[in-house]
């Protein structure tokens, strides 16, 4: 028995795998914080987008030996800006629009990779590296959290209202640009963090599940924030620690984690889940409706 | 002039090629429909999901494409339930179920010891293309190619104007599933040649080209195929010249078909529009 639990101990004794765990933890809280904020707003494929959109930026910064989080930001805005603009010029719907910018910015990125071979490894862009990440690395994701929670906790009420009611965030004398613009730029920063702990096909879910799920168990916007950002933490953690035993794969781990813990919440949540509203159809009573958060 | 052609001269090339253009056109087609009904992303979805679906079936030894296309079923299904049995917008629900797909396809990958390539799925191989894999793509493209064909007004109107479909009595949930299904296939069937993260591009940016030269569907499909064809014929050569990437060659070919159409397209053009201002 006591063997058993050595073993569990075991990836605490490797240094990089400390690193990896705390690192993903810090990761995946300030992604889980700002998904309620992305899953409100209805902007799951504006994470997926800037995801895949930051790969030509990366790319050019190894190229010109930038700070890679430096180029990975201006590409991610760059993309937005071209979104914003396609449609204010023509009739393709946003959906559409979205898929031709980022498809067009990750091609530019491959394209790019494959002439300059030598700087960049596509596999850490697209899978992260968190298992070998290093002191200047690490400085960058610390960098970008900090000042994304300080935004964030600053000023996540105007942040709330501005995603639940533009027009009601406007009259009320609020900047909504302004706001529009601190949220992409807040999203495009995790999301560059973030291409570090999962890589940039993942990175979606990290902005995405953590907030999903807490939108099911809770109806209190405060209450939604902190369940996030918990779920956040804690799947990280445990997907990280997971993956030493499972053999790399540390993205792959945290988001089928994430996952996992949606689905229960799909199922078990005590207001929102299947089997809670098959109760109350059963008891004659209607299903609570959707109602929105508070 | 004809060093640039000169490509064409090797067998390999002309496998590419022909693939290449079968999968443009293909997908070309089924973007029309995707632009219209607002599924653009529903693409993007299914291209990720698969990879669990492609795992799976090596390790139990059935074909790769039907493990593939039954993931992505399984991907679009489970992503309408979840938006129906909760209150999770759809966008959201599609984003959670299929970066849960990859997720788990990932880890299943990094357990399962193979031969497959994770770099030829996600980024295509269609240099390196087998002669099975030439005749299950003519077979399997040649086949969402027609039936997309015969069913055009249909689906068209199922995409255009749900309300109208019902009313005129067509099958719109067998139409609907049936769309998804070609969708689906048509993915498994691009994902040789330009792998994943960019058959997105295929099934979205053609159909756009077209809906900025033209209001007439039939015209809209006949312009997107014909666009995406030749990008996919461009795309391999300057790859082929250029040493790059191809399937990325391929997709900046046809972004820049859109932003060429974008700026001079007769009526929706920016330019256009500017002049009628």
């Amino acid at each position: 028995m006591t063997e058993f639990f050595q073993e569990l101990l075991v990836p605490f004794q490797y240094d990089y795998m400390l690193r990896a765990i705390w690192v993903s933890a810090l990761v995946g809280g300030v992604c889980g914080f700002l998904s309620s904020f992305v899953t409100l707003k209805g902007w799951s494929l504006m994470g997926d987008a800037l995801s895949h959109a930051v790969v030509p930026g990366v790319a050019i910064a190894y190229i010109i030996g930038v700070p890679f989080a430096l180029g990975a930001f201006v590409a991610g805005i760059l993309a937005a800006g071209a979104m914003a603009f396609i449609r204010a010029q023509s009739r393709i719907r946003e959906d559409a629009t979205i898929g031709i910018v980022f498809t067009a910015f990750f091609a530019l990125g491959l394209v790019l990779i494959s002439l300059f071979p030598s700087g960049v490894d596509l596999k850490v862009i697209l899978y992260g590296n968190i298992l070998g990440i290093a002191g200047e690395d690490i400085a960058q994701v610390v960098g970008i959290s900090v000042v994304t929670l300080i935004v964030l906790g600053l000023k996540w009420r105007d942040l709330m209202l501005y995603c639940f009611d533009p027009n009601q965030a406007r009259s009320l004398g609020l900047r909504a640009g302004a706001l529009h613009i601190t949220l992409l730029a807040l999203l495009a920063a995790t999301t560059v963090a973030a291409l570090q702990a999962v890589g940039a096909i993942l990175v979606l879910a990290m902005l995405v599940t953590p907030g999903a799920t807490a939108y099911l168990l809770t109806d209190r916007f405060g209450k939604m924030l902190w369940i996030s950002a918990g779920l956040g933490v804690v799947t990280s953690l445990g997907g990280a620690y997971a993956s030493y035993f499972l053999n790399g794969a540390t993205g792959g781990c945290i988001v089928t984690l994430q996952t996992l813990v949606f689905l229960v919440a799909f199922v078990f949540a005590p207001k929102q889940g299947i089997l809670a509203s098959r109760r109350a159809v059963r008891k004659g009573a209607a299903a609570p409706a959707s109602r929105p958060v508070t | 002039m004809s060093q640039f052609f000169e490509p064409f001269g090797f067998s390999f090339m002309q496998d590419a090629l022909l693939v290449g253009g079968l999968v443009g056109g293909m997908c070309a087609l089924l973007s029309c429909f995707l632009i219209l009904k607002g599924w653009s992303l529903m693409g993007d979805a299914i291209s990720h999901a698969v990879l669990p679906g492609i795992v799976l079936a090596y390790i139990t030894g059935i074909p790769l494409a039907i493990g593939a296309f039954l993931a992505g079923l399984f991907c679009a299904t489970s992503t309408g339930f979840v938006k129906r049995n909760s209150r999770i917008k759809e966008d959201t629900a599609m984003g959670v179920v299929f970066t849960g797909m990859f997720a788990f396809g990932l880890v299943l990958f990094s357990k399962t010891p193979s031969d497959l390539h994770l770099d030829h799925i996600l980024f295509g191989n269609i240099l390196g293309i087998t002669r099975f894999q030439f005749w299950q793509t003519i077979g399997m493209g040649g086949a969402v190619v027609l039936v997309t064909l015969l069913l055009r007004k249909d689906l068209l109107l199922i995409c255009f104007d749900p309300g109208q479909a019902r009313v005129m009595a067509l099958p719109d949930r067998f139409l609907n599933y049936l769309l998804l299904g070609l969708l689906a296939l048509a993915i498994v069937v691009a994902l040789q040649a330009v792998g994943i993260i960019l058959v997105v591009a295929m099934l979205v940016t053609p159909g756009c080209v077209a809906h900025l030269w033209t209001d007439r569907f039939d015209r809209m499909l006949a312009i997107s195929c014909g666009s995406a064809v030749i990008a996919t014929v461009t795309g391999i050569l300057i790859s082929y010249h250029a040493d790059a990437s191809t399937g990325g060659c391929i997709v900046l070919v046809q972004a820049a078909f859109f932003f060429v159409s974008l700026l001079v397209a007769p009526k929706y053009g920016i330019i256009a529009r500017k002049l009628k201002r």
